[in-house]
């Protein structure tokens, strides 16, 4: 315990550790440096033990196992994370900005008297306090906010850092709570799955997005057939979702899914800030839209300003050709 | 069922943003206003419960931006009752010191279940949904898209949306505050003629609130807009040249297999 | 010597009085159920802003409308367009008119004159005319039957078939048969009646020679009592006949009588006679019945047609009326004036064979709508006003409702002036009233609002088409200007319209016209949100709009605009003042001042010669009518005169001028998704109607929508290398005699 240390709260969905956790584990990397702090992990769910290894670029691994951390509640994982925090005192705390984090950081902050920011792109420790780089306004603004008390609680929006790799001390300790945690007025039924038997276009390494451009869902036929040539799938962003040409399992985005394939290929995709939070992560971007001004062209890396009903035979015909 | 519902004038993101002299804060005489998202569907939200349950709807509101019209048209959808807090000239104050003036001004009103947007996206300095609930004592879940009248009286069934279009499905013992994402429906399409009415019929209800603003928790050293970073490379020419190039490229990355 | 039409020819006497004693109660009859009828029409709300009912018909007997009354319901001018069924209804209607006069006349004659003064005037030649003119015509009458069983039965097309219960294949079926069966014995009467005259000339014949025997004969063949006039005429008659006259000489003049009598003459005297009987007995009866049922039936139209037709409204069809924001819930929210519209279909169906919404596959039909409205009027008691149930669900839904694009096509070709678009409009207000609206329309009405657009977009970037020009315009708030130039929302924010707008701003600096604009202040006039039925948006933007006018009204002398629907509603809605909202912000700084459209205004310029123009369009094109300039308006020539001028070779479309066929963007079409349903757009439908022109290259359009939907669908269908969308004002700017650039 030391007042340099950061402590990251893993982001857990449905027993299974989400890759956010490292891009956390990475901020909080930067910042505990400076001080000569640890980088702590707490990870709530109902057994955190098959978690360890990937959580290798933390300095200690805190497991709070407890069956009622297997869903979701908000008293009891605000509790049983007061507990650990309250007890090590970090200069901060990183939650990621996700349904859980939505709930948990700003409770937490709220029981801990700790100042809260939200949408963080970049914190950097700045003698005993931090600076944090947040976009708010859609995207449209950046603020250089600097808090001064300890702990600060801290959203960071998905995609701000790559995911850590080099490895920390990882050191394990599982802890119980002092006393039972508190059910509370809010209690988990149960969960509400889409339909099964779709693609996972967070696995997949090729995805090919199609927007409101595409103008009709007879247009998504054609995105499948480059999907096909490329080996990967087709996701969409939230129009078009909205407009029944795709299952929501397909949505990218804020609300959707969040993606980092190999290669992203937005078609009529404008780029909405709560689109880009959902695959700006892409190692590949490569937009197509008739208008210039477009934010997508901001977070692709190669662009093409042509419809992109009118570039999808040419692609599948070249891509066909390249291969072949 | 008696809900209360808050309802935040935000920055229109259609018009461009200015930063003041300060450099520090938003140019809030330059900007538009509009209903905060969010809080139109907590409204909906509101409006959908009593329709099914009965009860009243209670929207408070800061007095500021285009107030006056986004309270008439809650009237004009069915609210019971607007409520606009008298907030001094240029003060816009943060999630936090907000909770508070809400929490004062509602501390009479028989709120069963209170409905806040999970966020407005001019939030800086704290969110407002869960200030509110610790400001008023009572339990908060957010990222909430659709809330039913529970099977016992006294409590609501709330989803909470995780990434995939997947839902918890929550139970929620009432009194609490909810964070909307989004309700049940979009929201309701009000026509002009009835905003009109309600412009003719209803009232404000203008509490007198003095709440020490809390002191903020953090400081905000400078506002600048977002560095585009590097702009994608465009490719020109004909349809063909250019998915030749993207085939190219593919197949130099090795992604073409 | 002179014969004369016979009277009740072999009808006995307790037949006749039989007859004479049933006409009072078919009257009776006839008239109860037309006013049952009659009523139901004023069981609605007054019409707005116009006179009373007995007004109303006061202005109708004007010598003008009297004309337009007797072109439309006497010669069916309003058929002209489908010419099989001209000349099949004007069989119809003038056979049975004819046959109705010659009824009359033999009425006047036997009942009047014969009976009083013992005077005939359907005798000699005058008798003769009639004999030959009845005949012909009720051939007339049985061919104009047989061409509607014909087209009904054997072509049978979609029109004429109906999915709702009430009306079906067979409703006409009655009605034809009812007049064909009127006509086939009346033949049969006549010819009977002519078989027993020639069967009576050969008796006389048989006889011998002298007068006496053949007297005793004709005695014997009771022919007095057949002549029922007075005594001397009657000897003058048998003498006639007894020196070997025909009994009936106007015969001659019958054709088909007489081929009738021919073909029956192996019958016996008495048969003759008795079929005589049976057969006047029936054609009776079914006279009786015809005119007994025409309050029940699809023949009511005779009399509410013709009544719609007295009643129509003369005034702008660009000016839509509004009784009540809230709308139409049941049939007594309609007024008088569309309840009589509802009761005068014919049921003819062409507003359906026109409907761009019902051949997309939109579950719209014109037709059966106004069937429905009929039908549930029907079913209403004008004194139980409590239980009048709601329209919206049992007769229309909602998707039927928002498939309309508000062309007019239907109310333009409807051969009894119905208007089914104000009825679709008046069901729209209620369905915005309670916030049934479209997703897509949500947002566009929500964008109105709240930014005077329907794009979404900032009003400060309202001009900023403006900025490639290189030359400034003026702002008329500020500066005077001969033009207010209101440039609309498309032409304004997309960026395909906006090259147009550019274009003419080009040409009419380059001709020196006076143009200033309200800049950012214009908002969206309101066309299409009235038409999508949110009244109060309307009146809003209209308000606003008024305002900025007011506030310039001293800086313009005429308005220029670039929208056809803008052109609509500045120049038959602004001006015409509040009716129901406050406000008539908008009328008074617009009084006085002609509304343009560009190309109205080019085509002046180019005839004055303040454009000249370079080089000739060496082009095969075709030319597409905007309803809300053409249709609506009557702007048809300006546009063809500027492509005249350019030299290029127009080829109209098969559906051109009143016909044109809608893009489907109008009536808030274009924010809405597409209806369930759909098998091919609107749009798509026109652009293949061009492509099948021989030749053509390029669809010349005048108005932003169609130049957008039209681009869209040349590419959905494929087409971008072999037809090219353009509107008239680049034309113009291509073929001037100054580069554009060189405008500054």
């Amino acid at each position: 315990m030391s007042a340099h240390d950061v402590l990251v709260v893993a982001e857990v969905q449905r027993q299974a550790l989400a890759d956010i956790t490292l891009e956390l584990l990475a901020a909080a990397r930067g910042v505990a440096e400076a001080g000569g702090g640890q980088v702590i992990c707490l990870v709530l769910s109902a057994d955190g033990t098959p978690f360890v290894p990937a959580l290798a670029p933390a300095d200690r691994i805190v497991l709070v196992n407890d069956p009622q951390l297997a869903d979701y509640a908000p008293d009891p994982f605000v509790a049983a994370a007061f507990e650990v925090v309250a007890a090590e005192q970090p200069r901060a705390v990183l939650v990621a900005g996700t349904s859980v984090g939505w709930d948990l950081a700003p409770l937490l902050a709220s029981r801990l008297q700790a100042p809260l920011v939200t949408g963080c792109k970049s914190v950097t420790a700045d003698g005993p306090g931090l600076v944090v780089d947040v976009s708010f306004c859609g995207g449209k603004m950046m603020a250089e906010v600097a808090v001064g008390q300890s702990p600060a609680v801290l959203m960071i929006m998905p995609g701000s850092y790559r995911a850590a790799t080099a490895a920390g001390a990882a050191r394990v300790e599982t802890r119980e709570p002092a006393s039972p945690l508190p059910a509370g007025a809010v209690r988990f039924r149960e969960w509400v799955l889409p339909e099964a038997g779709d693609v996972d276009i967070t696995q997949q390494d090729v995805l090919v997005a199609v927007g409101r451009g595409i103008q009709q869902k007879d247009n998504v036929e054609l995105a499948e057939q480059l999907a096909q040539a490329l080996g990967g799938a087709v996701c969409a962003s939230r129009p078009a979702v909205d407009q029944g040409w795709l299952p929501a399992t397909r949505q990218v985005g804020k609300s959707g899914m969040t993606v980092r394939p190999k290669l992203y290929l937005a078609l009529g995709v404008s780029g909405a800030p709560e689109h880009l939070e959902g695959m700006d992560g892409s190692e590949l971007i490569i937009a197509v839209n008739t208008d210039p001004k477009a934010p997508i062209f901001d977070a692709a890396h190669y662009g093409a300003e042509v419809d992109a009903l009118d570039l999808l035979p040419a692609l599948v015909e070249a891509v066909g050709a390249k291969k072949g | 069922m008696n809900i209360m519902v808050v309802v935040r004038q935000v920055p229109d993101l259609i018009e461009s943003l200015e930063i003041d002299a300060s450099g520090s804060s938003l140019d809030w005489d330059a900007a538009s206003f509009i209903i905060n998202e969010c809080d139109d569907h907590a409204l909906e939200q509101a409006l959908l419960l009593k329709e099914a349950a009965g009860g009243t709807v209670t929207v408070v509101a800061l007095d500021q931006g285009d107030v006056d019209n986004t309270l008439y048209t809650a009237a004009a959808k069915g609210a019971d009752r607007i409520v606009k807090i008298p907030v001094d000239d240029g003060w816009h104050p943060s999630p936090r010191a907000a909770a508070a003036l809400y929490a004062e001004a509602a501390k009479d009103l028989a709120k069963d279940l209170v409905l806040v947007g999970v966020q407005a996206h001019d939030e800086l300095d704290g969110v407002l949904a869960p200030a509110l609930a610790a400001a008023l004592a009572l339990p908060y879940v957010g990222v909430i898209r659709g809330v039913q009248a529970g099977s016992e009286p006294g409590s609501v069934v709330a989803c909470k949306e995780f990434p995939g279009a997947v839902m918890a499905r929550l139970d929620v013992r009432l009194p609490a505050v909810l964070g909307i994402l989004g309700a049940d429906q979009p929201p309701r399409y009000v026509p002009v003629s009835r905003i009109r009415a309600a412009m003719k019929e209803s009232r404000f209800e203008e509490p007198a609130v003095a709440a020490a603003p809390a002191a903020s928790l953090v400081s905000v050293h400078k506002l600048y807009p977002p560095v585009s970073g590097t702009r994608a490379e465009m490719l020109v020419g004909s349809e063909s040249d250019i998915a030749g190039r993207i085939a190219a490229i593919l197949a130099e990355k090795g992604l073409l297999k | 010597m002179e014969f004369t039409r016979p009277i009740m020819w072999n009808v006995p006497h307790w037949a006749e009085i039989t007859l004479y004693a049933m006409i009072p109660l078919v009257m009776i009859a006839f008239v109860a159920a037309t006013v049952w009828r009659m009523r139901k029409w004023f069981i609605g709300a007054a019409e707005p802003g116009t006179p009373s009912l007995r007004q109303q018909l006061l202005q109708s007997l004007r010598p003008r409308q009297l004309w337009s009354l007797v072109k439309t319901a006497l010669f069916q001018s309003r058929l002209t367009r489908d010419t099989f069924s001209l000349v099949m209804h004007q069989a119809i209607f003038w056979g049975m008119a004819l046959l109705f006069v010659g009824t009359a006349l033999a009425t006047v004659d036997q009942d009047l004159t014969n009976l009083l003064w013992d005077w005939q005037f359907l005798s000699g030649r005058t008798y003769l005319v009639y004999e030959f003119v009845l005949d012909v015509f009720g051939v007339v009458l049985i061919v104009g039957i047989a061409m509607a069983a014909y087209r009904r039965y054997v072509l049978r097309p979609r029109r004429l078939q109906a999915k709702r219960k009430n009306i079906s294949l067979w409703d006409a079926f009655p009605f034809l048969s009812l007049l064909l069966l009127i006509a086939v014995t009346g033949f049969l009467v006549e010819g009977l009646r002519i078989a027993e005259g020639l069967h009576i000339e050969s008796q006389v014949a048989a006889a011998p020679s002298d007068g006496q025997a053949r007297l005793a004969a004709l005695e014997r063949m009771d022919v007095r009592a057949r002549l029922k006039m007075g005594p001397e005429r009657q000897e003058a008659q048998l003498r006639r006949i007894a020196e070997g006259e025909a009994v009936f000489p106007a015969a001659a003049a019958a054709p088909v009588g007489k081929g009738i009598a021919h073909l029956l003459t192996p019958l016996s005297l008495d048969n003759v006679r008795l079929l005589h009987q049976l057969s006047w007995w029936v054609h009776t009866l079914l006279a009786f019945g015809l005119i007994v049922s025409i309050p029940m039936t699809k023949a009511f139209h005779l009399i509410s047609s013709p009544a719609n037709m007295l009643l129509r409204d003369a005034g702008e069809p660009g000016r839509l009326p509004v009784v009540a924001e809230s709308g139409v819930r049941t049939v007594r929210d309609y007024t008088w004036r569309q309840l009589v519209q509802v009761d005068a279909c014919t049921w003819c169906g062409k507003c359906q064979d026109v409907c761009p919404g019902y051949a997309a596959g939109f579950p719209l039909s014109p037709r059966d709508l106004v069937q429905g409205l009929g039908a549930q009027l029907l079913r209403t008691k004008p004194k139980d006003r409590d239980n009048t149930p709601s329209l919206h669900g049992p007769v229309v839904t909602p998707e039927e409702l928002w498939a309309c694009c508000t062309c007019r096509a239907c109310e333009d070709i409807c051969p009894v002036h119905i208007q089914q678009p104000r009825l679709i409009i008046d069901l729209r207000r209620h369905l915005i009233d309670g916030g049934q609206v479209d997703e897509g329309l949500q947002d566009a009405l929500m964008n109105f609002q709240r930014y005077g657009n329907s794009f979404g977009q900032s009003p400060r970037k309202r001009a900023d088409w403006m900025k490639p020009l290189g030359f400034k315009l003026k702002d008329v708030r500020k500066e005077p200007a001969e033009y207010l130039w209101f440039v609309g929302d498309y032409a304004s924010y997309d960026p395909r319209a906006q090259e147009v707008t550019r274009a003419v701003a080009r040409v009419l600096r380059h001709a020196g016209v006076d143009v200033g604009l309200l800049m950012e202040k214009e908002q969206n006039s309101g066309n299409d949100v009235r038409r999508i039925g949110e009244e109060g948006l309307f009146a809003m933007l209209r308000d606003k709009n008024g305002q900025e006018l007011a506030n310039a009204k001293d800086n313009f002398r005429r308005v220029l605009t670039s929208d056809p629907h803008t052109y609509n509603t500045l120049k038959n809605e602004y001006r015409a003042g509040g009716q129901i909202s406050e406000g008539d912000a908008a009328a008074e700084p617009l009084a006085g001042k002609p509304v343009l459209h560009y190309a109205e205004l080019l085509d002046e310029l180019i005839r004055g010669g303040a454009i000249g123009l370079a080089r000739r369009m060496d082009r095969t094109v075709t030319y597409h009518d905007p309803c809300y300039l053409g249709r609506f308006n009557g702007v048809y020539d300006a546009p063809r005169r500027i492509l005249e001028a350019l030299g290029a070779r127009l080829v109209e479309m098969p559906r051109s001028r009143a016909n044109s066929y809608c893009c489907g963007a109008g009536g808030g079409r274009v924010w809405m998704k597409d209806s369930p349903g759909i098998a091919e757009r609107p749009a798509e439908n026109r652009i293949k109607e061009a492509l099948a022109l021989p030749g053509v290259q390029c669809l010349v359009v005048a108005c932003p929508k169609d130049l957008i939907m039209f681009q869209d669908a040349v590419k959905t269908v494929g087409a971008e290398d072999r037809l090219r969308v353009v509107d008239v004002g680049e034309l113009v700017l291509e073929a001037m005699d100054v580069p554009a650039e060189a405008v500054t």
